[in-house]
């Protein structure tokens, strides 16, 4: 029972390298920024906030002065053998096998909420409310008072800031009651494709279809590409000693991989028992 | 007037005792009425429900009660098909506490869906390798012969049996009951055992995930024994808490006591292959997937206690007594015999629901922690408020059980 | 479900599940039907004064 499909074309995968990744966030806001990610009503409560790009936080756990700290970027990995697609019960989530792209479609999604139990990445996040985007205007309600108690009704705060002019066309804006996830923005690719074709051409260059993500961020942490193809960036990267994957073990292969020249890290991404876990980068610094 | 509908030759509390009975009850639906208008309305932000724990109290409830409601096909097997005559005068009780239980889960599940509107979707769209799709399937179309099983006794009410036309249908499907609960146990089988595989399946989870044979991972097979070994425990004490309350004898004892020692044999096969599941699981999956044993009992309250309690105290304990014929025909014992048969398999969806989403699998991931919000216990007692009533009325207005005159001969 | 859905798929996968998920309703139907039937035949043999036993429901289940 996995979502393991035949091949096609292209694989597409990212690279992050987490000796670069300071943790600045920049991918999370690119990503929020570029996928209509909404604003939740309290954005304090983490465990029901939308992140298809996540940040986080680890440490080797000793204390000063042997401190270390790492991120861990999480988009969705795109896993090979979906945990999540063959779960679903109403196909609103589907691998393309043309790409490797695990899809999800909105308004197919009844909000069962299984794949988000059958993902150990917590990749998959729920619209627990409504889509939120400050506008300056709300609908019929024009009495300011009228605005306040539907707000208060509605648990959002009133709108009044004009967000929505920064809304991508591009990406659908999600409704209540849906999972949503990382799509490797796959509208990006929809973009260059049809640039390609009007071009004549029906291969993409590798800078042509990137993700937003990989795109922002400052310290060229996230590499994006075909891993397929072995001319791009990605696929040489995957072959770094320090590559590893989050959670390999549980056979999800996972299409997103880590360079980390650090042994406590790569620890960090797996389960081992005592004994399993080999040692195999022997510098302990790069650069 | 009233008293023209009641069963003829039966003794019934007075209309005024009965309204006040159902008062409780009531209340609780009205409770799980302002829980679901807001559910939905103002959506699942309403219940505690987040990001980690996607499945909650609602599925807990879900599990347990369609697991419990198993006395229904598994009595329905064994009256009809198998052929055990002593078990018809149990049978109606079976099909109603049945019925309760699957309307009750699935009306849950459309409020614990995001998309209430969109709930055909699983059908039409459907996802054959889902196994939430072979659940839904079956339990939608169980709910249907659980409807036509529930027809016949509505309609041997004393009012509606003089339509003619009524009573001869009821009396028709009656007849052809045995292919209906064919039916039943075949769709019964798959949805009980699919409930299990949704767990089962999940790989990338290795508190849930299991081996199995084929496409089917052993949960699924534990989930159908462990339904058919608590759910005649479910009948019994639901019949015995309508005989308390009535204060009379409902069911003859040869009923009860084949149920509870098929009930008996059933719940110690399911214990020892649960054993050797838990074995397997903890020998096999766990080490596999890096993990030993007890990392998966130190988070948070979910600790080692909760395996003893599930297969030893409210596993093995109930076994024993349900098998010992001494004790079972003890009706205190056959009452806490049957009492943690059910709270057991209660548990054992409890800890493939909720420890399994509580348990985090990524290294560097954090123990949540869950309390349901009052809206998520306004739907899930609703159920318990709704059965009550639905019992109730069917036990004050049909004849449930056929020998009830016989057994409590009416002095005049 | 149906063959026009796009997710539809000639495979075992889709004829096993959906084959055995129509016959689970057909029997359900069918069900149905002969209890219909059998009530349109046998409202005239009741309104004839016939003895009850011709019944088809009184020849089985005597005890009811």
């Amino acid at each position: 029972m996995s979502g393991k499909k035949k091949e096609g074309k292209h694989k597409y995968g990212m690279v992050i390298d987490l000796d670069k990744c300071t943790g600045c966030g920049t991918c999370m806001v690119a990503c929020a920024a570029e996928n209509n990610v909404s604003v939740q009503p309290d954005e304090s409560d983490k465990q029901r906030s939308i992140a298809w790009m996540l940040i986080y936080k680890i440490t080797n756990g000793k204390k000063f002065p042997d401190t270390e700290v790492c991120y861990f970027p999480r988009p969705c990995f795109h896993c090979e053998n979906t945990p999540c697609v063959s779960v679903c019960p109403a196909t609103a989530t589907d691998v393309d096998p043309e790409t490797g792209i695990v899809s999800q479609i909105y308004s197919r999604c009844i909000g069962c909420r299984y794949c988000q139990a059958a993902c150990p990445y917590h990749a998959r996040t729920f619209n627990w409310w409504h889509a939120y985007f400050p506008t300056t205007s709300w609908g019929p309600l024009h009495s300011e008072s009228l605005q306040k108690l539907y707000s208060w009704w509605e648990g959002r705060p009133p709108r009044s800031k004009g967000l929505e002019r920064y809304l991508s066309p591009e990406v659908s804006v999600r409704m209540r009651g849906v999972v949503e996830k990382c799509s490797f923005c796959h509208h990006r690719l929809m973009r260059a494709k049809e640039k390609a074709y009007m071009e004549g051409r029906r291969e993409l260059e590798e800078h042509e279809y990137i993700t937003a993500c990989a795109e922002a961020c400052p310290a060229q942490a996230i590499t994006f590409g075909d891993l397929k193809n072995p001319n791009h960036k990605v696929s040489k990267l995957v072959k770094d000693p320090r590559a590893f994957r989050i959670l390999e073990r549980l056979g999800t292969e996972p299409k997103v991989y880590y360079l980390s020249s650090k042994d406590w890290v790569r620890r960090m991404a797996d389960n081992y028992l005592e004994g399993e876990f080999e040692q195999k980068i022997k510098v302990k610094k790069t650069g | 007037m009233e008293s023209a509908l009641i069963p003829e030759g039966v003794k019934r509390c007075s209309p005024k005792v009965f309204f006040l009975w159902t008062l409780p009850w009531l209340g609780l639906l009205a409770w799980g009425a302002v829980s679901a208008f807001l559910c939905l309305y103002k959506g699942l932000n309403q219940t505690n429900m987040s990001n980690y724990f996607a499945f909650a109290l609602w599925i807990v409830f879900d599990l347990a009660v369609i697991a419990l409601g198993a006395g229904a096909f598994f009595t329905g097997f064994l009256t009809y098909i198998i052929g055990k005559k002593e078990l018809k005068d149990i049978i109606n009780s079976a099909v109603i506490i049945g019925f309760i239980c699957y309307s009750g889960a699935v009306a849950m599940l459309g409020i614990d869906i995001g998309q209430p509107l969109r709930g055909w979707f699983i059908f039409w769209h459907v996802n054959v390798h889902s196994m939430l799709a072979e659940v839904s399937f079956c339990i939608t179309c169980y709910l249907g012969v659980l409807a036509i099983e529930y027809i016949p006794i509505i309609l041997e009410n004393r009012k509606l049996e003089e339509i003619k036309e009524l009573r001869l249908f009821g009396h028709n499907l009656h007849e052809i009951m045995a292919i209906f609960a064919g039916t039943g146990t075949f769709l019964s089988f798959f949805h009980q055992g699919s409930l299990g595989g949704l767990f089962g399946v999940m790989f990338a989870r290795p508190f849930a995930y299991r081996e199995g044979f084929y496409i089917w991972p052993w949960t699924f097979f534990l989930f159908v024994l462990s339904a058919i070994a608590a759910g005649p425990s479910f009948t019994i004490l639901c019949t015995k808490l309508a005989e308390k309350l009535g204060r009379k004898r409902l069911v003859p004892e040869n009923a009860y006591q084949l149920l509870a020692k098929i009930s008996g044999y059933l719940l110690a096969l399911y214990i020892v292959f649960k054993i050797a599941d838990t074995l397997g699981w903890a020998y096999g999956v766990v080490p596999e997937a890096g993990l030993r044993l007890m990392d998966f009992y130190r988070e948070g309250p979910y600790g080692f206690w909760l395996v003893v309690a599930e297969i030893g105290i409210f596993g093995i304990i109930p076994a024993i007594i349900l098998l010992v014929p001494q004790a079972r025909k003890s009706e205190g014992w056959l009452i806490i015999g049957c009492l943690m048969n059910c709270t057991g398999i209660v548990l054992n969806r409890f800890v493939f629901t909720i420890v399994t989403l509580a348990i985090p699998v990524m290294p560097f991931d954090r123990f949540v922690s869950y309390l349901p919000t009052w809206q998520e216990w306004g739907v899930a007692l609703a159920v318990l408020g709704y059965g009550f009533l639905l019992y109730s009325l069917s036990y004050r207005y049909l004849p449930l059980f056929p020998r009830e005159r016989e057994l409590n001969p009416v002095i005049e | 479900m149906f063959p026009f859905c796009f997710e539809w798929k000639w495979d075992p996968d889709h004829i096993i599940f959906l084959g055995l998920l129509y016959l689970a309703l057909t029997i359900i139907a069918l069900g149905l039907t002969v209890a219909f039937i059998k009530t349109w035949i046998e409202l005239p043999l009741e309104e004839k004064g016939e003895p009850p036993a011709q019944l088809a429901y009184r020849k089985r289940y005597s005890e009811y």
